[in-house]
């Protein structure tokens, strides 16, 4: 028996009306990724062969060499940075920014959001300091901690034995102090919840759903922790995710504090980054100036993607939890 | 609304809202402090804020606010300049961005086409995987390209669409009913007719949202000035610079103190105003269920 194999017919993935669009959509996208292939692809693609280039473009590991000693307990690379020292003070800000006060602000975020009494106003407050600026808050703060500061003579009065050193130049004027500041700076900005995208993610949960477990017997907290907090898990999964990125790069306006030196014992790696970065505008920059930057970055980005990713891994897991 | 919207409020849920209206008013007054503070300094005279910086003012001096307009300058731009250099950095760049992360939502959000689902990966990819220290090299680039120091071209280093601006609006063009799209097509208006009397009308309160609120980091962004145009400060550059060395001017700081307030009082008003839209139309993420 003859059996004819028809030629087979090709079957688009796409109809002829959607073909149509390909011109606009194409269109559309052409300036946003231009500029990304530029901006974002061309810059890190530059940054990591920089890495491995001296100044006269040649292959080298001298930079990455560079970056592991600064690491070290006595190192220090050519801007006079510890980056042993610095790395742990990003993490410790990094940890009480997000294990510490993003935790209280969902919560006190879903109070505001459930509209206590004056909460219009006191959004308005929490978010003052943001509107201010870190340039303008930033100075306010350093004048308010210095020797003879709003903040130095409220500490001095609950009886917090200051240095000599911090008596005489401010909180910010003694290693022993600076740091803490900054922490407890960032700690009390932090713990009350504005967090704009977390309040849409809570208003756009159905009444009902509040309604109907009222009329179970369910109480405010019930509610808080078992309907709104687990409905609106993905937005704050999405929300912990970015703060992993940039588990490294919060600086909380170190240059701003310590006038650019990240003295005394205040430096953190994004602080570090963009002095750096700062420093190199003021000269030019000179062929060789950006490989240690470079190189300096690549090391971090190395450092980073694995607690990404585990974080990633470890949030969605616990989505995968709240979803059963 | 009533408020709280559990109404069952038994004595422990009462003791718990009082608790907590401490709490929130305790933490309002050390937001708003340094606020009060710089008010209360900026009203004195500079010997005054010298010798006592806690206090209130003996004599108001509210002529230090319009000192501000005539003594307020360094390098060689006053408040007027650096004003002008901060209301088109902000129109610029929130412009630029905010077109730029609509003109790639939008396809990836309705449409389909070969290489949609690639882009959708490159930008969630690019938010999500940290590249770290690429300043040096993004001056180098930059510096390369002729856009330091040079307002013509460097708002192109701006326009980034691939940001988080995208994932606002991706949500957002999603959630639009294709009926009204559909309606326009089958009337025979074009695709970019379709985006621009259609879909943009729609979206217009989420592109508002994220338009105010990107210009508060904007209007308060000294580091592009520091660093890519120096010779064109805005206004938060130009108070690092009075701050740090101004010094030798009289009055200097209730000078300075005044011009950081009225350069905060733009933002705050625009903030007060524009609270609620913000806040019901800034959404990401999925809701479960």
């Amino acid at each position: 028996m003859n059996t004819t194999i028809l030629p087979k017919k090709k079957i688009s993935l796409y109809s002829k009306y959607e073909k149509k669009s390909f011109l606009f959509c194409y269109l559309m996208v052409l300036f946003p990724v231009v500029q990304f292939a530029v901006f974002w692809v061309g810059v890190n693609t530059s940054s990591i062969m920089l890495a491995f280039q001296d100044g006269a473009g040649a292959f080298t590991f001298d930079n990455i060499g560079a970056v592991f000693r600064a690491f070290s307990a006595t190192g220090v690379d050519k801007y006079g940075n510890n980056l042993g020292n610095s790395m742990g003070h990003s993490l410790v800000i990094w940890l009480v920014s997000n294990g510490i006060t993003f935790p209280i602000s969902i919560v006190t975020t879903y109070v505001l959001f459930q509209r206590i009494h004056g909460h219009y106003f006191f959004r308005v407050c929490y978010v003052i300091p943001n509107l201010m600026g870190s340039i303008m808050f930033v100075s306010l703060i350093q004048y308010m901690v210095n020797f003879d500061g709003a903040i130095t003579w409220f500490v001095k009065l609950i009886g917090v034995e200051l240095p000599e050193e911090a008596l005489r130049n401010g909180l910010f004027g003694s290693a022993e102090t600076a740091f803490p500041t900054l922490i407890v700076i960032n700690l009390v900005m932090g713990l009350v919840g504005n967090n704009a995208v977390l309040t849409g993610a809570f208003s756009r949960l159905p009444e009902e759903l509040y309604e109907s477990a009222e009329l179970d017997g369910a109480g405010f907290w019930t509610v808080c922790f078992k309907i709104a907090i687990p409905c609106v898990w993905t937005t704050i999964s999405m929300s912990l995710t970015f703060a992993l990125c940039g588990v490294l790069t919060a600086d909380a306006n170190v240059f701003l504090y310590s006038g650019g030196t990240g003295e005394p014992n205040m430096s953190t790696i994004g602080f570090v980054l963009y002095n750096i970065t700062y420093q190199i505008s003021l000269t030019g920059g000179s062929p060789s100036a950006y490989g240690y930057p470079s190189a300096l970055g690549f090391v971090l980005t190395i450092f980073t993607l694995p607690i990404v990713f585990g974080g990633r891994w470890i949030l969605g897991k616990i989505q995968d939890a709240v979803e059963v | 609304m009533k408020y709280l919207k559990i109404q069952r409020q038994t004595p422990a849920m009462k003791a718990f809202i009082v608790v907590f209206l401490v709490f929130f008013a305790v933490c309002a007054f050390l937001h708003v402090l340094p606020l009060l503070w710089a008010i209360s300094n900026s009203l004195k005279t500079g010997m005054e804020y010298f010798d006592d910086n806690m206090s209130l003012p003996k004599t108001w001096q509210f002529v230090n606010y319009l000192r501000v307009f005539t003594e307020f300058e360094i390098r060689g731009f006053d408040y007027f300049n650096m004003l002008f250099n901060s209301l088109w950095m902000l129109v610029v760049s929130v412009v630029a961005n905010v077109f730029s992360s609509a003109i790639l939502a939008y396809p990836i959000a309705r449409y389909r086409f070969p290489g949609k689902e690639f882009l959708y990966s490159v930008v969630i990819f690019a938010n999500v995987i940290p590249i770290i220290g690429s300043g040096a090299a993004s001056f180098k680039m930059i510096d390369a390209l002729g856009m330091v120091n040079n307002p013509a071209t460097i708002w192109l280093s701006w326009a980034g669409g691939f940001d988080f601006a995208f994932i606002i609006f991706y949500g957002n063009f999603k959630g639009i009913s294709m009926t009204y799209s559909e309606a326009a097509k089958i009337d025979g208006a074009s695709d970019f007719r379709v985006f621009t009397q259609i879909i943009l009308p729609q979206a217009f309160p989420c592109i508002t949202a994220i338009a105010i609120q990107q210009s508060f980091g904007v209007w308060n962004n000294y580091s592009r000035s520091m660093i890519y145009l120096r010779d064109y400060p805005n206004l938060a550059y130009g108070l690092y610079l009075f701050n740090t060395e101004a010094n030798y001017i009289e009055d200097s700081k209730p000078i300075y103190f005044a011009a950081a307030i009225i350069s905060a009082i733009p933002v705050i008003v625009l903030y007060s105003c524009s609270q609620k839209l913000i806040l019901t139309n800034v959404t990401a993420g999925g809701l479960k269920g």
